[in-house]
């Protein structure tokens, strides 16, 4: 038996994130959702033992990166969970911005299950075929 | 398809490509060739097939072999190879050796080559001088494709990740271009691994320390992959490595190797060649 992993999928596009949750709950995940930046923070503190986030990137209220340097500004979640952006903005600078404030992985949209586990691999988590 | 149609066309591809498809493949055919049905504005297989009949050195000859042969292809392919490369691999090479030179004997649309020269410019910071690339493979388009090294958004995200991105690439309006350096460390030319002097044209790049010839072999009968691996062997030193697909098993050849494991992978040590 494996342990069951947790997931935050942060995307204020309802249809993003059930796709998100689809591909993860195949994969074994547990999968938690937030609509924008500001509900990712109250699901951080109900479940702050996720191992990843996959964090889109503009968002009303709180954006994705905002919250991601929020995020990394607690001394607990300096290094985890993992964050992979999952965003439109495909730009190198944007890259190298989230990357700066301590985004693990990347993936621009569009993207497909195949993508996401690549992308998990990267960051070191071991994908197990559902 | 008629009978008659699929037997002439497994007959065409292994003349001309070595590959070998099984009566279990036609699914396989019917699918790839429906571009050149569409391409050619012709009726369906069987009129691609006349047309061959024709003429086996026309364009819709190469087109056919090329569509049979492009296999999907993706950065850092299983990794474990390229962990098993700069890991063990070229640190004991180049302990040997001034100049690394590197054959990736089935490249496609280049990923394999730019993801060793990726591995090797990591190692050392005068990569561009040690390290010598070449990236061959049967389909003319798919060169170009690499020589180009211009690679499409969904062409990244696949088994590369976001910090090679960042080092590796720029950005091309929606794609994404490989640096000239890496550029410069790999060249791509034209190879056909079933043709004694095609094989033997990359004589002019030198013996090869390592070749990557991986999920090319299982196309061919086995007779034809023992010629295959006794082409390669010619092409590289004695004491080089040469990476296979995981189930790709070296048989009754002239030349001589020892099975190895470095790292993850499995591989194969020149001994004689043929």
């Amino acid at each position: 038996m494996s342990i069951v992993r947790k997931v935050m999928v942060v995307d204020d596009a309802r249809v993003v994130r059930m796709a998100l949750r689809g591909i993860m709950k195949k994969m074994g995940w547990e999968v938690v959702e937030a609509a924008d930046g500001r509900e990712a923070v109250s699901q951080l503190e109900k479940n702050p033992d996720l191992s990843l986030i996959l964090l889109d990137w503009h968002m009303p209220e709180m954006n994705g990166y905002d919250f991601l340097v929020y995020l990394r500004s607690k001394p607990e979640f300096s290094e985890n969970p993992k964050v992979v952006m999952v965003t439109t903005e495909a730009s190198m600078p944007s890259m190298l911005q989230a990357l700066a404030a301590g985004a693990d992985e990347y993936i621009m949209k569009p993207f497909d299950a195949d993508m996401i586990a690549s992308k998990l691999e990267q960051v070191g988590i071991v994908v197990e075929a559902s | 398809m008629q009978q008659s149609t699929y037997d002439f066309l497994r007959d065409f591809l292994v003349r001309h490509s070595g590959l070998a498809l099984s009566e279990q493949k036609r699914y396989l055919v019917e699918t790839r060739l429906v571009k050149i049905v569409r391409d050619y504005e012709l009726a369906d297989i069987n009129a691609v097939v006349a047309e061959l009949r024709k003429n086996e050195k026309s364009k819709l000859a190469q087109d056919v072999i090329e569509s049979m042969t492009t296999n999907e292809t993706m950065f850092y392919r299983d990794k474990h190879p390229f962990e098993s490369l700069a890991e063990h691999i070229a640190p004991e090479m180049l302990e040997r050796h001034r100049q690394l030179r590197v054959w990736s004997a089935a490249c496609s649309r280049g990923q394999e080559p730019y993801t060793i020269a990726m591995v090797l410019d990591k190692l050392m910071p005068d990569s561009l001088r040690r390290c010598r690339i070449v990236g061959t493979d049967l389909d003319e388009v798919a060169l170009r494709y690499a020589d180009a090294g211009v690679y499409t958004q969904m062409e990244v995200q696949r088994g590369l990740g976001v910090r090679d991105l960042v080092q590796y690439f720029e950005q091309d309006n929606v794609n994404w271009k490989v640096h000239n350096k890496l550029r410069g460390m790999v060249k791509f030319q034209k190879l056909n691994l079933i043709d004694d002097a095609s094989v033997a044209s990359i004589r002019g790049e030198g013996e090869f320390h390592v070749v990557f010839c991986r999920n090319v072999l299982i196309y061919f009968s086995p007779e034809e992959r023992c010629r295959v691996i006794d082409r390669i062997s010619k092409r590289m030193v004695v004491g080089g490595y040469l990476f296979t697909g995981a189930t790709e098993v070296i048989g009754q050849t002239k030349s001589e190797w020892a099975p190895v494991k470095k790292g993850q992978s499995r591989l194969w040590q020149l001994l004689k060649s043929a």
